[in-house]
């Protein structure tokens, strides 16, 4: 009796696991790989009739299971159903290119499903859900990739399935891609560098905090910051590493860097939530007033850091408008028009200036903190 | 009879510590100095309270991977009391956050003891769990701007230079040490864990030791989540994906057998300051992030064989 009992336990938690991976409901996790032989002995049926499963995973499957069969119903007569994915769940910066798709979904009378990796940059759970998109039967993929050479077997598989991809905010090294959506991220980068040299007055000691250094956007910007960096003998680049898009690494990193480089002055981090990690760091040292700062994303707390004076600039990314313009050119596709091969957006320096017209476009979205 | 001279565990830990920080301080030029030394275990604290309550599930012979979820979803929740300036508030947030940790842990002890289902599968559901609870309730919205009261926890100087978090970490580390030592419930920990059909009928409540040791790692995961959303003045749902890992780092280079029954909290302390070190030389000498990895991995490796052979000299 007990041994059933733990074998039923077990089976649901296994059985919960695997079910709230698949579904496009956005909350994917991970698969539950070290489970062994039991994985074979627990069937689905079982695990509804347990009494004792925890109820809210299990409500996290339905609904995933609910999305499933409503995108599997064919579109028909323009009704498609567009896969967004994204780098991660949770950085506001998806959030809103996010609800830019769904904006344009409303417009036009087509669905959405998101995807986005719980472990953010997770290049192994986008690459399945690219799988599961195929599998549910979308029309068309908007694909942030976490990593722009290894997503590509996956978008092959896209390619094969006859389902048109199209890259948002980072490019794609392979695959039939119908057009990127985003910013020219070396152009930009080159922009805001060239910035933070004035405001430098053209010499100091630079740190660089980058992202992924497997995502074509990480690579490109840092490739856009050294371009103008180096043009300049009084400007030296002490330090390069990477912060992964993460606040506490690019405070850790800071942290350190401090240690060894007390007489930074400037550190031009890959985004906004980078920038903010190093700003803290610089805070608990002492040292705002020496070093300024710069973000990249344009994102609220971004704009409102710099109207605050703890960032000196940013870069607009217009995540809200990837969104849209990726969406559209997904149904340009699937209507059967062409698009053009690079929709350029965002680009503005974002500074003291003009923060506060971003901000009061966010608003206008409904977001606001 | 060959007499050898057995250098205890810690000691030779230490050494090891004390070796390594001599070898950065050749390569890096600010290595050893007071502001540097500091930082170390300013960013050593945090690895050190989600380590001990990882050491206290493995001391049963037990892990609990749910930590870094568990740190998320208690300082998320208990976010909106740290915006108040008033001390009230700010030991109520403490409260509430430790009482999720403490109430996720329970539910692991619970599920591990009583249904006796495999700690590994349990804590990696509840990581799940908990992590899904925290980004369904932040939505990508992130919490910032804390008040000035509540950030004296992550970066106020009470002594001295020496920060908060240390001192934080100070204390747990004693009060963890007299704990483990000292008291029955301790001595009941180290048996349940070497050897549990013993423990079981010499009349020590397995069940409640194994809950306690899980409550205790909910507890020190928020204990941690409240010390690093103060450090970076923001709660996000996606903090501390990777920090089971380190702690599991941590407590394998400071000794503590997984098999359970065997490691101080002397050598967990000493585990994460290493890894610590180590990641602090390597950004200084701006060696790329994937050699760190390479480089951690390497030290628990050999702190494991280490750790065998002188559990066989032991004999």
């Amino acid at each position: 009796m007990k041994k059933r009992l733990v074998a039923l336990l077990t089976g649901t938690l296994i059985a919960v696991s695997v079910l709230s991976g698949c579904g496009g409901s956005g909350q994917s996790s991970s698969t539950a790989e070290p489970a062994p032989a039991q994985e074979e002995e627990s069937s689905a049926p079982e695990a509804e009739s347990a009494p004792e499963a925890e109820n809210e995973p299990e409500a996290e499957a339905e609904p995933a299971a609910e999305e499933k069969s409503a995108s599997t119903e064919e579109a028909v007569g323009g009704n498609y159903t567009i896969a967004v994915m994204v780098k991660d769940s949770s950085t506001p910066f998806w959030r809103y290119l996010v609800s830019g798709a769904q904006e344009a979904a409303d417009e036009l009378g087509v669905t959405v499903v998101e995807y986005a990796p719980m472990e953010a940059q997770s290049l192994d759970e986008q690459t399945k859900q690219v799988e599961d998109a195929i599998q549910a039967g979308v029309d068309a993929i908007c694909i942030a990739p976490v990593d722009s050479d290894g997503i590509v077997p996956a978008l092959e598989k896209a390619n094969e399935a006859g389902i048109p991809v199209i890259a948002i905010n980072t490019k794609a090294n392979g695959a039939k891609i119908e057009t990127f959506v985003g910013i020219d991220n070396e152009a930009a980068a080159e922009n805001l560098a060239q910035y933070m040299v004035d405001e430098l007055g053209n010499e100091g000691k630079v740190v660089i905090i980058e992202g992924n250094p497997a995502g074509q956007t990480s690579v490109d910007r840092v490739a856009g910051f050294t371009t103008i960096l180096e043009k300049y003998e009084g400007i030296e680049l002490t330090v390069s590493q990477p912060g992964y898009f993460k606040r506490d690494e690019a405070m850790t990193i800071m942290e350190n860097l401090i240690q060894a480089n007390p007489d930074i002055d400037a550190v031009l981090a890959l985004n906004d939530e980078m920038a903010l990690g190093a700003w803290q760091a610089l805070d608990d040292a002492g040292m705002t007033d020496d070093v300024v700062i710069s973000g990249f994303d344009g994102a609220v707390e971004g704009c409102n850091a710099i109207l605050g004076g703890k960032l000196k600039a940013s870069m607009d990314q217009d995540a809200i408008g990837t969104g849209y313009e990726g969406v559209k050119a997904a149904v340009e596709v699937l209507n059967g028009n062409t698009v053009d091969e690079w929709i350029k957006i965002g680009g503005t320096v974002v500074n003291g200036d003009n923060a506060q017209d971003y901000l009061d476009n966010f608003a206008a979205h409904g977001f606001s903190e | 009879m060959k007499k050898k001279i057995v250098i205890p565990d810690t000691l030779s830990r230490l050494l090891a510590v004390l070796l390594i920080a001599a070898l950065l301080s050749i390569t890096c030029p600010n290595f050893l100095t007071v502001n540097n030394i500091l930082n170390i275990f300013n960013q050593a604290s945090l690895n050190v309270f989600i380590a001990i309550g990882m050491m206290m599930t493995m001391l049963i012979g037990g892990i609990d991977l749910s930590v870094g979820s568990v740190l998320a979803i208690s300082s998320v929740l208990a976010a909106r009391f740290f915006f108040q300036d008033d001390l009230v508030s700010i030991i109520l947030g403490i409260l509430f956050a430790m009482i999720i940790g403490i109430a996720c842990g329970l539910v692991n002890g619970t599920m591990v003891s009583v249904f006796k289902l495999p700690a590994f599968l349990v804590t990696f559901g509840m990581s799940q769990i908990c992590r899904g609870f925290a980004y369904l309730y932040m939505n990508g919205k992130v919490f910032n701007g804390f008040s000035d009261s509540f950030k004296v926890i992550g970066k106020g100087r009470l002594v001295g230079k020496v920060q908060m978090p240390i001192l934080i970490a100070l204390v747990c580390l004693v009060l963890m040490a007299m704990f483990l030592k000292k008291s029955i419930l301790g001595r009941q920990i180290y048996m349940s864990g070497s050897n549990p059909s013993c423990a079981k009928y010499s009349g020590i409540n397995i069940n409640k030791i194994t809950m306690l040791c899980y409550a205790f790692s909910g507890m020190f995961a928020a204990l941690a989540g409240v010390v690093y959303v103060s450090r970076l003045d923001a709660a996000e749902a996606t903090i501390g994906t990777a920090y089971a890992n380190d702690a599991i780092a941590a407590a394998a280079i400071g000794g503590i057998s997984f098999a359970g029954g065997r490691g101080n909290v002397y050598g967990t302390v000493i585990g994460a300051v290493l890894l610590t070190l180590i990641k602090n030389g390597m950004n200084q000498l701006g060696i790329a992030t994937e050699y760190q990895k390479l480089v951690t991995g390497l030290v628990i490796i050999i702190a494991v064989l280490i750790d065998r052979k002188s559990a066989k000299i032991e004999r």
